[in-house]
C-alpha cells in the first residue's frame, strides 16, 4: 500500500512535468516520433525509484510489533514476546488481531487524474491555440496605421523618395507581425524610432519651407509696393525697385523656391537679370499671383504635416506668420538692402502714400499727432520740504549724566538717538537702562578699581 | 534467560496487584474524591520515589500523608518547615552528654528524618540551607554528620508539600532539589458532591482509621515484584525519545518545546519515568510496561523538570501545556505514519 501511495503521488507529479515538457516541445518544435516510448521508459524508472524508497522506509519488526501491541491494547505483552517467554500470559494474547492499514488516497487519485487530463490537453490542443497562449499578440494596429499614413504623406510631398518610403512601409509590416505581448518594450521602441525619423524629416522640410516662405514674402512685399506706386512717381525709383524685385525673383528661381511660373516670364526674368535691366512691369501681375500660389502651397504643406503629428503645431503657426506681409519697417529694410539711399527711401515711401507705413509717423491710417502735453493736475506729487538731518560730528554736546533717564513729559532729554544711554567719551555700547534699585550695586562694581 | 528478565507469572503478579488494590481502597475510603491522586501517590511509593504535593491549604495534603503512614503501617514524622528551621532540626544533632562512667562524649540525637515517611510540610518556607540538607537524605537515603554516615530506615520516602500562593517569605526549591522528587502532584479542588459527602460523613474532618494495613513484608513483596515488571525495548526507546524531546535542540522536539523550553529533563527523569511506568503496570495488573503506562505518568514526572524560558511566561504557557503538546506530537511506536494513512482495529 505504501508503494502504491508513493507511486501514485510521484506519477501525478511526473505526468504534470511530462505535460509541461510536451507543451514546450510542441511550441518550439514538434514531438519526436517515439515520444511515448521515452515517456514509458521514464515511468518504469520512476516506479523503480518509488519501490526502492519504500523498501528503505519499511518499518522494522520492532516497530511493527510495537504498533501491533498498541493497537490491541496488549499493555506491552506483544513487545515483550520478542525478548522474554510470555507463554504464561498466552490467555491474554488469544484475542490479538492484526490492525488494518487504511490509506485515504482520494487526494492522490484526484491529483493523478488531474495530471492525466493536463497531459491529454497539452497533447491534443491545436498548436495555434498553444502558440496564441505562448505568444499573446500586441495590439498595435492603430499605431502602425498612423505611422504608415505619415510615410505616405512624406512620400506625397516628395520629402521621402519612393524607395525610402517602401523600406519604411516594409519595416512597419515586419513590426506588426513580430509584435508579441511578451516583449512589448522592444516593439514600442522600434515604432518610436520610426516615428521619430519621420518627424525629423518633416521638421527639416518645414524649416526649408519656412526659409522659402520668408523669401517669397519679401518678393511679394516688394512687388506689392511697386504695383501700388503712383503713376507720377519718379522713374528712377521705380526702375531701381523693379531691378531689385527682378534680382529677388531670380534668387527664388535659382533656389527652386518659385514654381509654376510661366516659362516665358521665367526666361524674361533671367535675361533681364543677366543684363542688369529692370524687369518688365507688365509681368508684375502674373508674378505676384505665382508668388501667392507658392506661399499657399507651402502653408498647406505645413498644415498637412502638423495635422499628422509630423511637425509641432508651433512650427506650422510660425510658417503661417512668415507668410503674412509685414509693415513699413520691413519694406524699408528691404529697400535699404537693395541700395536705396536715405533720401531716395523717404521719397519712395512717400510716393506710396499714407497708411502704408511711413518713416516717422508709424503705422495707421491717419497721421499721428504729437505736441499736446499731458495734464499733470491731480497726478503730480505734492512737494514737501523734509527737515534737514544733522550729522553726529555737527551735534552739540549738551551735557553728561550718569543718572537714570527721567521722564520729562515731552521736554528735551539728554542723549538722544544714537547717543541714547551712552556715556560721552566712554565708548559704551550699553543699551539696557540701569534701574534705580540696582544703581548702587552697579556703581560699587565700577568704582572698585578706583578704591 | 536470566532471573531479572524473567516475566512474572500470573500467580506471582496477582497477589501484588491485589495488595495495591487494597491499599487504594483504604486510601479512597479515608480521603474522598481523590482516587486518581491516590493511585499516583501509590505508584510513587512503589517506585521508591519522593513526591512533592502542591496545592492550596485545606485540600488534604497532610491528611493524605498521614493516611498513607497509617495504611502502610510505617513510621511517620512530620516537620513543619519555617524560615528559622535549621538543618540540625531535621537531620539530628550531637549533644554533649555524660556517660555512666562519668566521661563526657558527643551523643547523636537523630532528627525527624530518621523515619519511613517524612512529611516536609511547606518545604518552600525553609531557608536554602535547610532545604539543601535534605539533598543527601533524598538521594542517598543517609545522613552524614561529623564525618559519620548513618543510613535512614528502609523504605524512606519524603512527601513534601508546598503552597503555590503566599509566595512572600518563601524560598522556591532549586532545580537540583526539584529533580530529586519523582512526582510533582497538583492538588485540585474537589467537586460539590464530594464536598457534600465530606461534610455529612466526617465530623470536624476527622479521617477514619484504616480497616486494613499493609505490613513491611507485604511492602517488601511489592518491591520484589516491581523488580520483575518487564520494560520492553520499544517502550524504553519511547521513554528515551520522550525525555530527549523535552530539550529544545532535539530533532524530535515539537514546536512548543523549541519555543518555550530553556532546559529539558535530565537522565534522572528517564530513570524515574521507567520506574514509575513499571509501578503503573503493576497497579494495572500487567507484567509488562506498555505505552499507556508511560503516558499515564509522563506529566507528573516531567512537569517540574522542564525549565521554561521568558517567552513562556509572556505567553502564559506552563509546563503542563508544553507536555500535552509533546505527548500529542511524539509518535510512541516510532512508525511515523503519514497523515493520510492510519491504523484501524479489525472488527
Amino acid at each position: 500500500m505504501m508503494f502504491r501511495r508513493t507511486a501514485l503521488r510521484w506519477m501525478g507529479v511526473w505526468l504534470m512535468g511530462l505535460g509541461v515538457l510536451a507543451l514546450v516541445v510542441r511550441l518550439t518544435a514538434s514531438l519526436p516520433p517515439y515520444w511515448w516510448a521515452y515517456g514509458l521508459g521514464s515511468l518504469v524508472i520512476l516506479l523503480g525509484a518509488a519501490w526502492q524508497r519504500e523498501l528503505k522506509r519499511r518499518p522494522s519488526a520492532e516497530q511493527l510489533r510495537a504498533t501491533f501491541d498498541k493497537e490491541n491494547k496488549a499493555g506491552g505483552l506483544v513487545m515483550a514476546d520478542a525478548e522474554v517467554n510470555t507463554e504464561a500470559w498466552a490467555e491474554r494474547q488469544n484475542n490479538l488481531r492484526l490492525p488494518n492499514l487504511r490509506w485515504r488516497g482520494g487526494r492522490a487519485y484526484g491529483g493523478l487524474m488531474l495530471a492525466l487530463i493536463f497531459l491529454a490537453v497539452t497533447l491534443l490542443v491545436p498548436t495555434r491555440f498553444a502558440k496564441l497562449l505562448a505568444e499573446p499578440p500586441l495590439e498595435i494596429g492603430q499605431t502602425i496605421e498612423q505611422a504608415r499614413e505619415q510615410v505616405n504623406i512624406l512620400e506625397e510631398e516628395n520629402i521621402l523618395s519612393e524607395q525610402e518610403a517602401e523600406v519604411k512601409r516594409s519595416e512597419l509590416e515586419r513590426l506588426k507581425e513580430d509584435a508579441t505581448g511578451f516583449n512589448p518594450a522592444k516593439t514600442w521602441e522600434a515604432l518610436d524610432h520610426l516615428k521619430l525619423s519621420n518627424q525629423n524629416l518633416a521638421e527639416q522640410a518645414a524649416q526649408e519651407a519656412l526659409e522659402k516662405m520668408a523669401a517669397l514674402t519679401e518678393a511679394e512685399l516688394l512687388g506689392n509696393a511697386v504695383d501700388k506706386m503712383p503713376a507720377d512717381a519718379a522713374p528712377d525709383s521705380e526702375e531701381k525697385a523693379l531691378k531689385e524685385l527682378g534680382a529677388l525673383l531670380n534668387d527664388l528661381l535659382d533656389n527652386e523656391a518659385l514654381e509654376n511660373l510661366a516659362p516665358e516670364i521665367q526666361k524674361a526674368l533671367q535675361q533681364a537679370g543677366q543684363k542688369n535691366l529692370p524687369m518688365d512691369p507688365e509681368q508684375l501681375a502674373p508674378l505676384l499671383k505665382a508668388l501667392r500660389e507658392n506661399k499657399d502651397a507651402l502653408q498647406k504643406l505645413a498644415q498637412k504635416l502638423a495635422q499628422n503629428n509630423l511637425i509641432p503645431p508651433g512650427l506650422a503657426e510660425q510658417l503661417k506668420g512668415a507668410g503674412e506681409l509685414p509693415g513699413g519697417q520691413a519694406l524699408k529694410d528691404l529697400l535699404a538692402k537693395g541700395g536705396f539711399q536715405q533720401e531716395e527711401l523717404r521719397e519712395f515711401l512717400e510716393q506710396m502714400g499714407q497708411g502704408q507705413g511711413g518713416l516717422e509717423r508709424g503705422p495707421g491710417a491717419g497721421p499721428t499727432q504729437y505736441g499736446q502735453p499731458t495734464d499733470e493736475a491731480g497726478a503730480a506729487f505734492k512737494e514737501e520740504k523734509l527737515s534737514p538731518s544733522v550729522s553726529l560730528n555737527q551735534a552739540r554736546l549738551a551735557g553728561v549724566t550718569s543718572s537714570a533717564p527721567e521722564v520729562t513729559g515731552g521736554e528735551a532729554v539728554l542723549g538722544r538717538d544714537a547717543l541714547q544711554n551712552t556715556q560721552a567719551g566712554g565708548g559704551s555700547a550699553l543699551t539696557a537702562p540701569v534701574l534705580p534699585r540696582h544703581r548702587g550695586t552697579v556703581n560699587r562694581f565700577f568704582q572698585r578699581g578706583e578704591d | 534467560m536470566s532471573e531479572t528478565t524473567r516475566l512474572l507469572k500470573p500467580e506471582e503478579l496477582t497477589p501484588a496487584t491485589e495488595l495495591t488494590r487494597q491499599v487504594l481502597e483504604q486510601l479512597d475510603r479515608s480521603l474522598l474524591g481523590r482516587a486518581e491522586l491516590h493511585r499516583l501517590v501509590l505508584i510513587g511509593l512503589l517506585s521508591r520515589g519522593h513526591i512533592l504535593l502542591e496545592g492550596l491549604p485545606g485540600l488534604g495534603k497532610t491528611a493524605l500523608v498521614q493516611t498513607i503512614g497509617n495504611v502502610m503501617k510505617l513510621q511517620f514524622s512530620r516537620v513543619q518547615f519555617t524560615p528559622d528551621l535549621m538543618p540540625g532540626d531535621v537531620l539530628g544533632t550531637h549533644i554533649l552528654q555524660e556517660t555512666d562512667t562519668g566521661k563526657r562524649e558527643m551523643i547523636f540525637e537523630p532528627g525527624p528524618v530518621f523515619t519511613n515517611i517524612l512529611l516536609a510540610d511547606e518545604i518552600n518556607r525553609a531557608s536554602p540551607k535547610t532545604q539543601s540538607a535534605m539533598l543527601e537524605t533524598m538521594q542517598e537515603h543517609s545522613v552524614t554528620l561529623r564525618g559519620q554516615t548513618r543510613p535512614l530506615p528502609d523504605p524512606f520516602f519524603v512527601l513534601a508539600s508546598q503552597n503555590p500562593i503566599e509566595m512572600e517569605g518563601t524560598y522556591p526549591l532549586p532545580e537540583a532539589q526539584l529533580d530529586r522528587f519523582l512526582f510533582r502532584v497538583m492538588f485540585d479542588a474537589v467537586d460539590a458532591s464530594v464536598l457534600q459527602n465530606i461534610i455529612t460523613g466526617r465530623r470536624r474532618g476527622n479521617v477514619p482509621a484504616p480497616e486494613w494495613q499493609l505490613d513491611a513484608d507485604d511492602l517488601n513483596y511489592l518491591f520484589s515484584v516491581m523488580e520483575h515488571i518487564f520494560l520492553p525495548k520499544p517502550v524504553a526507546s519511547y521513554i528515551a525519545r520522550l525525555v530527549s524531546a523535552t530539550h529544545p535542540d532535539n530533532a524530535e522536539a515539537p514546536e512548543p518545546v523549541a519555543r518555550y523550553v530553556q532546559y529539558g529533563a535530565s537522565p534522572r527523569a528517564a530513570i524515574a519515568m521507567a520506574e514509575a511506568a513499571r509501578a503503573h503496570a503493576l497497579v494495572d495488573g500487567r507484567p509488562t510496561v506498555g505505552f499507556e503506562d508511560v503516558r499515564a505518568i509522563a506529566r507528573p514526572v516531567l512537569n517540574h523538570r522542564l525549565i521554561l524560558n521568558y517567552q513562556a511566561r509572556f505567553d502564559r504557557v506552563d509546563a503542563h501545556g508544553v507536555l500535552d503538546q509533546l505527548l500529542e506530537a511524539l509518535d510512541d511506536t516510532g512508525l511515523h505514519l503519514p497523515e493520510d494513512v492510519s491504523l484501524q482495529p479489525t472488527r
